[in-house]
């Protein structure tokens, strides 16, 4: 599985540094929601160099169910948006936030200074090589997870980054406790933020559907 | 049987049996008050290793095994359940007479045996994992809607940051493991236990709300229901120093380096000023209690900063008395919204002469938080105050200060409270009637803040038997 995926890594980690960014420069939960499954694909696809099959399997379940969580909330509260007649949520064109453009400046910055740390020999994260991807797309998730945490209190983006952050730790974790008891812990831990969010953001916007209709 | 099962898994299983129970409200209460109240009881006296005539000949054992981890109740940790158990039975008992949300038994329940888990697992470093699991749950009693009421807005911003402080101090105390493993490997090398230092350090600051890592504690005492604020700062944040006492005894390589006890002692009274500045300026009864809890878990800091037996007393005496204190502050301040639908001051001019008895119970609530004199809190303030003036005077003058800025606001909240009516026809007092139980449960808080702040001896005892269990641990 290793060796038939290795030539992928690469790929993987264009593809977590472009989910990551997505996260961070769109407020839409719909490309919230796909990104963070980019990013638990490649997750996973990444952690298969480093890690048994079992755990990157583990780490994509996990993934599934969180975005399913994340699907269901959002599908219920219409996607964050207001209600239009005949438009069903998920057609409506993309949100765009009004700080775009400093939001693409920090994800540049995020994307150079996270490529660059992780590409020093001696800044390696802990079981991993320096210059390796899973180096590099541990920190450039990490950093986005603080990224989008400081940027919104939105509970359902908060948690797209919040959850970000825990998967680049998983990453290098993974690679220093690769037990699977652990990871299945960890994957607990991943599934009840995600539910503590989707609650936060029920209430949220729930309450605010709610007063507009009143 | 093994005794971890029993601590952790009956509270979770109870949790269950009181979510449908819910709408059953006061069985459900009965429920969850007498299983936690149970455990307490349990917590002292069960033995382990030996058969137990009252269960039948069972044997239950100190230690089991789940997925490879090692679970194990130890005499520390018996005391340390014990405080939490009593707590949690003491606030689920006045949950009867307060507003609180449908989610505050069951949650507080699974948090309860969540956070036991946390206690029991080894490696210590595995509770992170626990308690960010707990801090999860806690997410679903932190925000209620309260019938007839709006939900604010910012409702969800404390349960949300401190979701997002739990969940970014994670990293920081598992990372520790593989630096112990590292370590452990290479004995002669100290750098991997200096790092391992550096980063609990970091963990515990981020988990123990140290500034900048604070702000979720006064959003979820505006915020949060009364009573689930009251769990968290006590019961999460009595588990969360438990585990640090677990640290600090388990690894010589920590307890014996002076430089913890000096981050603890300058987090602590850094704290402490911290939280005196900021109380300084509130109106509002919710903010100035998250602001008191900074400065009392400054004093837990100090007193545990001090390395000293009769510190870590004073400390847990502190901890362990926040947790009667805060019952009482959160059912006056349930009152208060439920009535004047805030518990700003401006809201609730006049309101001491209308109900004097959820004024009172707030006010003396906060009061005690502070360690203000004759209340519960006093004693475990004065005898943390006449260490530090011995040890550390300049942390004695800043938790002082803390001390005399919440005692000032609760000046300022009884001034508000006590403000004489408008209309000169309407009567300077008036008592509504209200039920008896609510009478008693509001005479028994008061009492036993009174009673306590002016006979703690009847609380030391088990408090010196707990520090003596740590103190031991450590050498």
């Amino acid at each position: 599985m290793a060796t038939l995926l290795a030539p992928y890594t690469t790929l993987a980690l264009v593809a977590l540094l472009l989910a990551g960014g997505l996260l961070v420069v769109l407020s839409d939960w719909r490309a919230g929601i796909v990104a963070l499954l980019v990013e638990y694909g490649a997750t996973a696809l990444l952690l298969t160099q480093l890690v048994i099959g079992e755990v990157a399997l583990v780490k994509l379940i996990a993934g599934l169910l969180v975005t399913v969580i994340f699907m269901i909330t959002a599908w219920q509260l219409n996607f964050g948006r207001p209600a239009t007649p005949g438009v069903p949520a998920w057609q409506m064109r993309l949100e765009t936030p009004t700080a775009l453009p400093f939001r693409l400046m920090a994800v540049i910055m995020v994307v150079v200074s996270a490529l660059y740390v992780g590409g020093q020999p001696g800044l390696a994260l802990p079981g991993l090589d320096s210059g390796s991807s899973a180096n590099s797309a541990s920190y450039l998730l990490m950093a986005f997870g603080l990224l989008n945490l400081g940027l919104t209190e939105e509970p359902l983006s908060a948690g797209f980054g919040l959850l970000t952050l825990l998967l680049g730790f998983e990453i290098f974790y993974a690679a220093v406790e690769p037990s699977l008891a652990v990871v299945a812990l960890l994957a607990s831990v991943e599934l009840s933020v995600a539910l503590a969010v989707g609650y936060l953001a029920a209430l949220q916007h729930g309450y605010a559907r709610g007063e507009a209709r009143a | 049987m093994s005794a971890p099962i029993l601590f952790a898994g009956i509270p979770i299983l109870a949790a269950l049996l009181v979510y449908v129970l819910v709408r059953a409200r006061p069985v459900a209460t009965a429920v969850a008050v007498l299983i936690a109240l149970a455990l307490a009881v349990l917590a002292l006296t069960l033995p382990f290793g030996q058969a137990v005539g009252l269960l039948g000949g069972l044997t239950i054992q100190d230690t089991t095994t789940i997925l490879g981890r090692s679970f194990t109740v130890g005499a520390a940790d018996r005391l340390a359940l014990a405080f939490m158990f009593s707590q949690a039975a003491l606030l689920f008992l006045v949950s009867g007479i307060a507003e609180t949300g449908a989610a505050f038994l069951p949650v507080g329940l699974g948090v309860l045996g969540l956070l036991a888990a946390a206690l029991f697992v080894r490696p210590f470093l595995f509770a992170a994992i626990f308690l960010e699991l707990a801090a999860a749950l806690a997410v679903f009693m932190l925000v209620a809607e309260t019938p007839g009421q709006p939900l604010s807005p910012r409702a969800t911003r404390g349960a949300l940051r401190f979701l997002v402080y739990t969940t970014l101090g994670l990293p920081f105390i598992l990372l520790t493991g593989w630096l112990l493993e590292a370590s452990a490997a290479s004995p002669a090398d100290t750098s991997f236990t200096n790092e391992a230092t550096v980063l609990l350090m970091i963990g515990f600051a981020v988990l123990l709300a140290v500034a900048p890592f604070h702000s979720w504690v006064p959003a979820i005492a505006e915020h949060a229901p009364p009573l689930a604020a009251a769990f968290v700062f006590s019961i999460f944040g009595q588990a969360v120093f438990f585990l640090l006492l677990n640290f600090l005894g388990s690894y010589t390589w920590l307890s014996q380096n002076p430089v913890v006890y000096r981050a603890l002692t300058l987090a602590g009274g850094g704290m402490a000023l911290f939280g005196a500045v900021f109380a300084f300026g509130q109106r509002n009864f919710g903010r100035s209690l998250g602001y008191a809890v900074l400065v009392d878990a400054g004093a837990v800091m100090l007193g545990i900063g001090l390395g000293t037996q009769a510190g870590l007393s004073a400390a847990l005496t502190t901890l362990a008395l926040r947790g009667v204190t805060l019952p009482l502050w959160a059912v006056g301040v349930a009152h208060m919204r439920q009535m004047e639908g805030g518990d700003s001051f401006e809201a609730l001019r006049g309101f001491g002469r209308r109900h004097p008895l959820a004024a009172g119970a707030a006010l003396l609530g906060l009061l005690s938080l502070a360690g203000f004199p004759l209340t519960a809190g006093f004693p475990g303030r004065w005898a943390l105050l006449s260490l530090l003036a011995q040890i550390h005077p300049s942390a004695a003058v800043l938790l002082l200060l803390g001390v005399g800025s919440v005692s000032f606001v609760c000046a300022r909240g009884l001034s508000s409270l006590l403000e004489q009516p408008a209309d000169a026809a309407a009567p300077v007092w008036s008592f509504p009637a209200v039920s008896r139980v609510t009478i008693a449960v509001y005479a028994l808080g008061v009492s036993v803040v009174l009673v306590l702040g002016i006979f703690p001896q009847w609380l030391l005892p088990a408090v010196a038997d707990t520090a003596t269990a740590l103190a031991r641990l450590s050498h």
